[in-house]
């Protein structure tokens, strides 16, 4: 894989806002590279055809549920 | 006989034979746990296996069972027999730390699942086991690593490390870790053991404290395949408490151990990304299948289905599961986090919904290639690793003479088995000219642990790498 554009500071601190997270300058520091890995890796499997199946739920037993 | 000769061969028995002398009365299950502690004592400040060492816990605990065994209320093969848990299994009154600064003094009041049925078979607890912080992080300096017994400049592997170097080094005959991604075969691979995840499902996580509720597996590490279908009969089995515990029935493990493997499919595992395998593991794979061949099994070249798409489906998903579990800390105290378990914390709380449902679908066609595969074979057999043990205190392999990262290499070897659920058990397979262990991964279909064990057992009963004891053990005690 080649190595992906880092995430920017601003980048990384706007997801985190999403994410209800107040990060500072270190740590936003550290995400910049792995995030773009993660998100670089993940479009190579992101058109997988899965039959638009539900994704794995927790499973409840029948006999709970009665 | 010496005294210490006998410490020695008490300490490194298997479970089978100590608990046939214990049956016999040949051997108490209090002298058996004295000569445990004593090791552990001598070996545990060098090692560094136990956060916690449970000596008074443990001699009451084999003092009531010799009485019960006096009174001929012989409970079975785990009556006596030492074992440990990762420190991320819930002991009621004992401190359960998780390798963490978080709430490293946390004493549960109730045991998990696992522990509770290992001791309702009469298992005696010596210790809990070092890791690698909440099972997660690669460096934790707050808990320095286990050392690898075999050779000290090399890592111990993790996250289970001190469970396996524990069972290696002969400070307990078995112990409880988790795998999550090859958190229990890898370290067992790396010091030598024997690490088995089983299905998904079939042994409760009630109690462990999660990482990643659809990848986490509770897991068995002994010296023996003949003892990890001994741990595995104990401790499997539905439990209520566990949300995605499976009502499969549970059959004897060790039916078929003895049984030729004659006419079994063997799939040889390939199709790797990566095929930087390191030379050495891959001579000694293919020596491995050689024997099996030997021993009458047909096998057939594979190209496992998925194997490019286990890390980028992988990745979001621990990261992302895990970072729920620990949203509280990472948001109010993440200072009490190591920096590294922080870091992984951190990407999987911007990981995005679409992201990590897209990779939970994926699963489940994973899953379907499988069981196409295994209408074809009756297990997988594979490295269980690509590479050798990396430097002590980082999470690398040494593939020839690169130094790799381990999670980019090992999901399509050990967690291509998390993210499908399946059982696979690693087991040693020789040793590296650097004197590092070793193994071979085998896998099988889901709920057929048996015949996963029925050939592992024959593969280690036809070689002598289970025999062999860590060599720095020998000149110390």
């Amino acid at each position: 894989m080649m190595s992906p554009e880092p995430f920017s500071p601003e980048q990384i601190q706007t997801l985190a806002q999403f994410a209800q997270l107040d990060l500072p300058a270190e740590r936003v520091e550290a995400l910049a590279r792995p995030l773009a890995e993660l998100m670089e890796r993940f479009e190579q499997v992101r058109s997988v055809d899965t039959g638009d199946r539900e994704p794995p739920t927790i499973t409840f037993d029948r006999g709970e549920l009665a | 006989m010496s005294t210490s000769t006998r410490q020695d061969d008490l300490c490194f028995m298997s479970i089978s034979d100590s608990a046939r002398l214990i049956a016999s009365k040949e051997v108490s299950p209090v002298e058996l746990t004295s000569a445990v502690l004593d090791r552990i004592r001598q070996c545990n400040d060098e090692l560094l296996a136990y956060i916690t060492i449970t000596g008074e816990v443990a001699l009451e605990q084999a003092r009531a069972a010799e009485t019960e065994i006096s009174a001929g209320q012989y409970r079975g093969r785990l009556h006596g027999i030492p074992v440990s848990l990762k420190d991320i299994i819930m002991t009621k009154g004992i401190r359960t730390s998780c390798a963490s600064l978080d709430n490293p003094d946390w004493v549960p009041d109730r045991d998990a699942t696992a522990y509770n049925k290992l001791r309702q078979a009469g298992a005696i607890l010596v210790g809990k086991a070092n890791l690698r912080e909440y099972a997660f992080a690669s460096v934790n300096p707050n808990f320095p690593p286990p050392v690898n017994p075999w050779h000290r400049d090399r890592t111990s592997g993790g996250s289970s490390s001190g469970s396996a170097v524990a069972v290696a080094a002969g400070m307990g005959h078995a112990s409880l870790g988790t795998d999550t991604g090859g958190s229990g075969r890898s370290p067992a691979t790396q010091n030598g053991v024997v690490g088995l995840k089983a299905t998904y499902g079939r042994v409760s996580r009630d109690g462990v404290f999660p990482l990643s509720y659809s990848l986490d597996h509770t897991t068995v590490m002994t010296r023996t395949v003949h003892d990890s279908a001994i741990v595995l009969d104990a401790v499997s089995g539905f439990d209520p408490r566990d949300e995605n515990s499976a009502r499969e029935p549970v059959p004897d493990f060790c039916e078929k151990l003895g049984r030729s493997i004659k006419g079994l499919r063997i799939g040889i595992a390939g199709g790797f990304t990566n095929k930087l395998v390191d030379a050495e593991v891959a001579r000694l794979t293919s020596q491995a299948i050689r024997v099996l061949e030997d021993m009458g099994a047909r096998t057939l070249e594979l190209n496992l289905p998925y194997v490019a798409q286990c890390l980028p489906v992988y990745q979001p998903i621990i990261t992302a599961e895990a970072a729920t579990v620990h949203y509280q800390t990472l948001r109010e105290t993440p200072e009490k986090l190591g920096p590294d378990v922080r870091s992984q914390l951190d990407l999987g709380s911007l990981v995005p919904a679409t992201m990590y449902l897209q990779a939970q679908r994926i699963r489940k066609v994973m899953r379907d290639a499988f069981r196409e595969v295994f209408e074809k074979v009756d297990v997988i057999v594979g490295p269980a690793l690509a590479g050798r043990p990396g430097p002590a205190g980082k999470f690398t392999t040494y593939i020839d003479s690169h130094e790799v990262d381990d999670r980019l290499v090992n999901p399509e070897y050990t967690g291509i088995y998390n993210l499908t659920g399946l059982p696979a058990l690693a087991v040693p397979s020789g040793f590296g000219s650097d004197g590092t262990p070793i193994g071979i991964q085998i896998a099988g279909a889901w709920f057929d642990e048996a015949t996963v064990f029925q050939v592992a057992h024959a593969y280690e009963q036809a070689t002598e790498w289970h025999r062999r004891r860590p060599p720095d053990l020998f000149s110390r005690i």
